[in-house]
């Protein structure tokens, strides 16, 4: 056998879990939920009634679906504020400014990571409880009335949010906290040397050299997020009040799940992939072009 | 040397490729354990704080006492839960064989999964003495809460609950209210009020779970009805005053509007005066205050009441005649006087058994008692037909939300609502 036939065989031979694994549980999947879209099943009925684009009229019809669309992009927004741009700070000042407790921070704010969402959410039901919750009867001490998250449009993302952050805060900390730790400590003294703001440091030499991860992060925190949120609404809310805390994926996950339908819950999800799929396009486009790669 | 180099990691990645296939690969069920015995599963909503030792405790006697059935009891969840994984396994062929199925998803478990229908299963696998199981057990009226229009019988009445409201007599006494003043939902109304006016606690909390029983019962009883002919018949003056009560009492304060979870911790904390959930609440209630007592929901001024009967039935859901005659023969052992009321004891539910009624059991639990004797006013847990009818409780959940949370007029929201169910229909 041909040297290169020989490099060949042995290269698909050490691919071949990956990619076996890729095309059983990603590709074949996906492919399986677009044509299950066009389908009226309930996943156990014998018989799968065609209705053609039927599933997707009925949710580009259906207002609730714009409500969870504005719900989706509030959930990024502030998910992007709490699990990237706060982290990202953290690792910066964990490294440069901070001399002291840098590895106690970083285990502290790491340890949320191994506990259950499903546990965190259970265990936040108690401490954010507006009525007897610890926190309500600390704020109640100095005369101010927690308002009933759960049941209020608008906070109750705030708060869903913030559960799910304290959970994958620390994981994004680490991550970013890596890249920051690969800027050259020589570059970052010399700018404080010239007493250079720490805010321009950060901005303007810290930013720009860890991109490559920054970025990475900035797409995982946005995908990663909207999955994290499911197990929060699920056990506190159930995507209520009215919809409120809902988001796409989670709205998928409802209708196929909760309702049984199938083929609505499979027309969200490509829904879903065809809206983020564009949108990391245009972020790939946009900003992508921008990172800075070191070789 | 170098050759092996070669072939021990390209012989790792070739069997991890070959396991990767394997791994979806589904276990088939065995019906017998290794030393032969028959081995059902058994799948109920008995957490560790709602009688779940309890179930294991029956169900350890039942292995124990005779050696050809083993029973594996595994709690799974909410009813919702349930049906989700009844619904998952289905998808890939198997089943458990015994589930206790929530009353609200009778309709779509009746048109979905594959079950026995009980008497077809007692006079299949019974012995002499449990041929006619069902009519020994049950009451005509208590069996037909498990019977579809078509005449089939789903599964056996096996927790049945009617609302109740759980009075915080501290409360009450501290408001300068008597619980004997409390006959009718405007009775209730008065009573919040005045506990928010002369207390710094809540009036009321209606439960707010995933489902739309409690709603059911403050509307229904006012002579409104969810369903008309099988189509959706929410939107009525009555129904609007009712939910208009409850409306009212929330925006200014006086009831609470929270999820059932933070409402529950609030009543059990001393924090309402009036709390509105199932009999079945009864045993955690009593057992973690010394405040409460109880009494039935109450109805309105000139309609009939109406009380849903919630809780569950198990339904038959085994494949093979083995495991079949095993349910069988387990099912005579839940439902024998003992091991029955051992379960209601713990839970709350109402036994539906003819044997309980007039037995000591009853006597010694009078809120049981007292649920029983208003099984008059019971009324099927309003179940939309087909299988829209868990979107269409869905839309009336939103509703319920809709006019509590942002203050929707009652008007609007149950117009709209009843409008999007029937267009489903």
């Amino acid at each position: 056998m041909e040297l290169n036939q020989r490099e060949k065989i042995k290269s698909i031979l050490f691919l071949s879990p990956a990619i076996i694994c890729f095309v059983v549980f990603l590709l074949i999947p996906m492919l399986y939920t677009v044509y299950l879209s066009f389908f009226d099943w309930n996943m156990i009925r014998p018989e799968m009634d065609f209705v053609g684009l039927d599933n997707y009229i009925k949710i580009f019809t259906d207002e609730t679906t714009y409500k969870v669309l504005r719900n989706t992009f509030s959930y990024i927004g502030i998910i992007l504020i709490t699990n990237f741009c706060i982290p990202f700070v953290f690792a910066f000042v964990c490294k440069f400014v901070l001399h002291k407790f840098a590895n106690f921070y970083k285990t502290t704010m790491f340890m949320p990571g191994f506990i259950s969402l499903i546990v965190g959410s259970v265990i936040f039901t108690w401490i954010l409880n507006p009525i007897v919750g610890p926190v309500a009867l600390f704020l109640k001490e100095f005369g101010v009335k927690m308002p009933v998250w759960s049941t209020t449009e608008g906070l109750v993302i705030v708060v869903i949010s913030l559960i799910t952050s304290w959970k994958s805060f620390g994981y994004n900390f680490i991550m970013l906290y890596s890249a920051v730790s690969g800027v050259s400590g020589e570059v970052i003294e010399a700018a404080q040397l010239d007493n250079i703001p720490l805010r321009k440091i950060f901005l303007q030499i810290v930013a720009p050299m860890t991109g490559f991860t920054s970025f990475y992060m900035f797409v995982m925190t946005i995908i990663q997020g909207l999955t994290y949120v499911i197990s929060p609404i699920d056990v506190l809310t159930k995507g209520g009040p009215n919809y409120g805390s809902s988001n796409i994926v989670y709205a998928a996950y409802f209708k196929a799940f909760y309702m049984f339908d199938t083929g609505g819950a499979a027309a969200m999800a490509v829904i879903t992939l065809v809206i983020f799929g564009f949108g990391l396009f245009l972020l790939n486009e946009v900003v992508g072009k921008l990172v800075y790669y070191e070789n | 040397m170098k050759i092996m180099k070669q072939i021990v990691p390209m012989a790792m990645a070739a069997v991890l490729a070959f396991g990767a296939t394997g791994c979806g690969t589904t276990a088939s069920s065995s019906t017998t354990t290794a030393d032969g015995k028959v081995e059902i599963e058994y799948w109920h909503i008995n957490s560790e704080s709602f009688a779940g030792p309890t179930v294991t405790d029956i169900v350890k006697r039942f292995n124990e006492s005779q050696d050809e059935i083993v029973v594996k009891e595994k709690y799974i969840g909410e009813y919702q839960s349930i049906m989700q994984n009844l619904q998952a396994d289905a998808a890939v062929g198997t089943s458990p064989d015994l589930v206790q199925i929530g009353w609200s998803y009778k309709e779509y478990f009746g048109n979905n999964f594959a079950y026995t229908d009980p008497n077809e299963l007692f006079a299949e696998y019974g012995t002499e003495e449990t041929k006619n199981f069902i009519d020994d057990t049950y009451a005509e009226s208590v069996q037909a809460l498990a019977v579809l229009d078509s005449g089939e019988m789903l599964g056996m009445p096996y927790g049945m609950s009617i609302p109740m409201l759980f009075l915080n007599t501290d409360i009450f006494a501290e408001a300068g209210i008597a619980v004997e003043d409390l006959v009718t939902w405007w009775d209730v109304d008065a009573a919040a009020r005045t506990i928010a006016e002369n207390t710094d606690k809540y009036g009321l909390y209606i439960g707010e779970s995933n489902y739309v029983w409690e709603m059911q019962q403050l509307i229904e009883s006012n002579g409104a009805r969810y369903i008309t002919d099988g189509i959706c018949s929410i939107y009525s003056p009555e129904s609007v005053e009712a939910m208009e009560l409850y409306a009212g009492l929330v925006h200014d304060g006086s009831a609470l509007h929270v999820v059932i979870e933070e409402g529950r911790q609030a009543y059990l904390a001393g924090e309402v005066g009036i709390y509105m959930d199932s009999v079945a609440y009864t045993n955690i209630t009593t057992t973690t205050t010394d405040f409460t007592e109880i009494m039935v929901a109450p109805g309105w001024e000139d309609e009939e009441l109406q009380l849903p009967i919630g809780g569950n039935f198990l339904a038959v859901t085994s494949s093979t005649d083995e495991k079949k005659a095993a349910t069988a023969e387990f099912l005579t052992w839940m439902l024998d006087a003992e091991n029955m009321l051992q379960w209601n004891g713990v839970t709350g539910y109402i036994p539906p058994i003819k044997s309980a009624v007039g037995s000591e059991f009853m006597a010694e639990n009078p809120v049981i008692q007292m649920a029983y004797d208003n099984l008059d006013s019971a009324v099927p847990w309003a179940a939309f037909p087909g299988n829209n009818g868990l979107q269409a409780e869905q839309i009336l959940i939103a509703m319920r939300d809709e006019i509590l949370s942002s203050g929707t007029p009652s008007e609007e929201a149950m117009k709209k609502a009843q409008e999007e169910i029937n267009k489903m229909y």
